[in-house]
């Protein structure tokens, strides 16, 4: 695994880029595409876990920090989901250079997979969209975003601020969320994914979701190829207890891996 | 605009599996201690909430080095394979990446922080390495006090929640007490994790006979509670109370942040700790304005 910096001086970013096993055939490239904020550390080490399996499957693998996030430079205000998809489509140029390979397959975690999705319709050569738990509803994600952040505040001792309140920024579990980034999360909605797309898609949703039916009627009303896969794991961003922070999905990634082509 | 740090990636240690990444100021100070920031539980180097990144960067815009590292078994290092204890191969790997910035960066000196773990891990390498001349620890393991305690049984008792869960039967006494199924469930879950948490393996008499050792080397030390500890720490004082007569020596900055949650996530609370342990670096180790070689 070689980590690294990429993309110009001012808008640098991180990346973990895991190159192929030499044990095993060539299979293509892949691009993951990470969660946002508190969703963002439970996901690390799944990421992880899937780039070492995937490289061992024979993919070239980039991971990638969004600008604000992660390593990458920038402040935690800094970006919006517009943004995270320019940053996907440099990291994706990036791996293209490292691998040599022109098309692709991007996995994308909840409001990684909206990321993904962008992509895939915007650019050429992704053939392949694993779609992990997306966020299909932006107003939905941030309201419960909003929710549990009220549940901390009502048992906690110190003096919490109003929420949600007439500030620009909104504190939310850890994390700022600004109203330019709060706008343009709460402007996905499930009409996006009726739009049609090149790439296979392939849903992974893990049984708690209540967005799995609506979703996959509108990938098919879209004409979209899909294949949707139950995830039998609880997946740590759904957990409301927090019990199983650091837990791998293991079947999970064994069988997204087995699935991509 | 330019950032005030050069970042670059870093690795070192055994088969250079220790993965880091180091901010290397624009405008660095001489004579100046290199930061070591050390994991916080199992998230990665980034910190919880991205913590580590700013304080990395917000030292280094003072001119201080940084380097924000994971312990083997963490985010992009190794696994950790060897048969030992996780307290004592998170200080083993600490002190590895004081070896790696002595040797590669010409270091002699470090102020270690970490949040939590981190904390504890930080202290105990403290203790041990002299080369350490500094340590920040963000809520660091300690023990509850009398006082303490009946401050904090006190304010649950007047808190609206906990009432209105009492009423609704939905406080976790009443699970408790009642066996039910999610309550009981989660108990036994806590109850397992808690078997498995590895004590620290030293007595309070040995803590205060370290600390005092560490003093007497002249280390600074920064303290800080937040109010996501406040079930353990809620009162200012209590570092007192628990270390009853011991001589700081003014060596000591004890900061309380009670309305600042446990990773200081948000935005008041973030910027007042930067701006709490940028000032007290300046203050213990204000260096001098570097020559044009050492930019």
């Amino acid at each position: 695994m070689n980590l690294l910096f990429f993309g110009n001086s001012n808008r640098q970013l991180f990346g973990a880029y895991h190159p192929p096993s030499s044990s095993a055939a060539a299979r293509g490239a892949a691009l993951l595409c990470p969660p946002w904020g508190p969703e963002y550390f439970s996901c690390h080490r799944i990421l992880r876990g899937l780039a070492a399996r995937l490289s061992d499957a024979g993919f070239h693998v980039l991971r990638f920090d969004y600008y604000g996030t992660g390593d990458s430079a920038g402040e935690r205000e800094d970006g919006t989901l517009d943004t995270w998809c320019e940053d996907a489509a440099l990291a994706m140029e990036e791996l293209r250079d490292m691998s040599g390979c022109t098309r692709m397959t991007v996995v994308g975690v909840r409001l990684g997979a909206v990321v993904g999705w962008r992509l895939a319709r915007a650019y050429e050569g992704v053939d392949q969209l694993v779609m992990w738990d997306p966020v299909a509803d932006g107003s939905t994600y941030v309201r419960e975003l909003l929710e549990t952040q009220q549940k901390v505040d009502r048992w906690s001792l110190s003096k919490a601020p109003p929420r949600p309140s007439e500030e620009r920024v909104l504190d939310l579990l850890g994390y700022p969320l600004t109203a330019s980034m709060r706008s343009s999360i709460e402007a996905v909605t499930n009409e996006e994914f009726r739009r049609p797309s090149k790439a296979a898609v392939m849903l992974f949703q893990s049984s708690s979701s209540p967005d799995a039916a609506a979703l996959a009627r509108a990938f098919e009303a879209g004409g979209t190829r899909l294949h949707v896969e139950s995830v039998p794991d609880q997946t740590v961003w759904l957990e409301s207890d927090g019990l199983g922070v650091g837990a791998l999905p293991h079947a999970t990634l064994v069988r997204m891996v087995e699935l991509i082509p | 605009m330019k950032a005030a740090a050069r970042e670059r990636v870093v690795r070192f240690g055994p088969r250079q599996g220790l993965a880091g990444i180091l901010s290397v100021p624009r405008s660095p100070l001489a004579d100046v201690p290199h930061v070591v920031i050390i994991n916080a539980g199992i998230v990665h180097r980034v910190g919880p909430n991205r913590l580590y990144v700013d304080i990395a960067r917000a030292l280094s815009a003072r001119g201080y080095p940084a380097l924000r590292f994971d312990l083997l078994g963490l985010g992009d290092s190794d696994p950790l394979t060897r048969n030992i204890s996780l307290t004592a191969a998170a200080v083993s790997d600490v002190k590895t990446a004081l070896d790696f910035l002595e040797t590669s960066h010409a270091a002699k000196r470090f102020v270690l922080c970490g949040l939590c773990a981190g904390a504890d891990y930080g202290m105990l390498t403290t203790f041990e390495d002299e080369r350490v001349v500094g340590s920040v620890l963000i809520d660091p393991t300690v023990r509850r006090t009398r006082r303490g305690k009946a401050l904090h049984y006190g304010r649950r008792l007047l808190h609206p929640a906990t009432w209105s869960a009492m009423l609704a039967l939905r406080h976790q006494l009443w699970r408790r007490a009642l066996g039910w199924q999610r309550g009981a469930a989660v108990a036994r879950v806590a109850q397992a994790q808690s078997e498995q948490q590895e004590p620290l393996q030293v007595t309070e008499a040995q803590v205060r006979a370290s600390i005092d050792r560490v003093l007497a080397r002249g280390v600074q030390l920064m303290l800080v509670f937040t109010g996501g500890v406040n079930q353990v720490y809620n009162y200012r004082d209590q570092l007192f109370d628990l270390l009853p007569g011991l001589d700081f020596r003014g060596q000591l900055r004890l900061d309380f942040m009670p309305d600042t949650d446990h990773t200081a996530g948000d935005g008041a609370g973030r910027a007042e700790l930067l701006r709490s342990i940028g000032s007290w670096m300046n203050r213990c180790f204000p260096g001098n304005p570097a020559s044009e070689g050492e930019a």
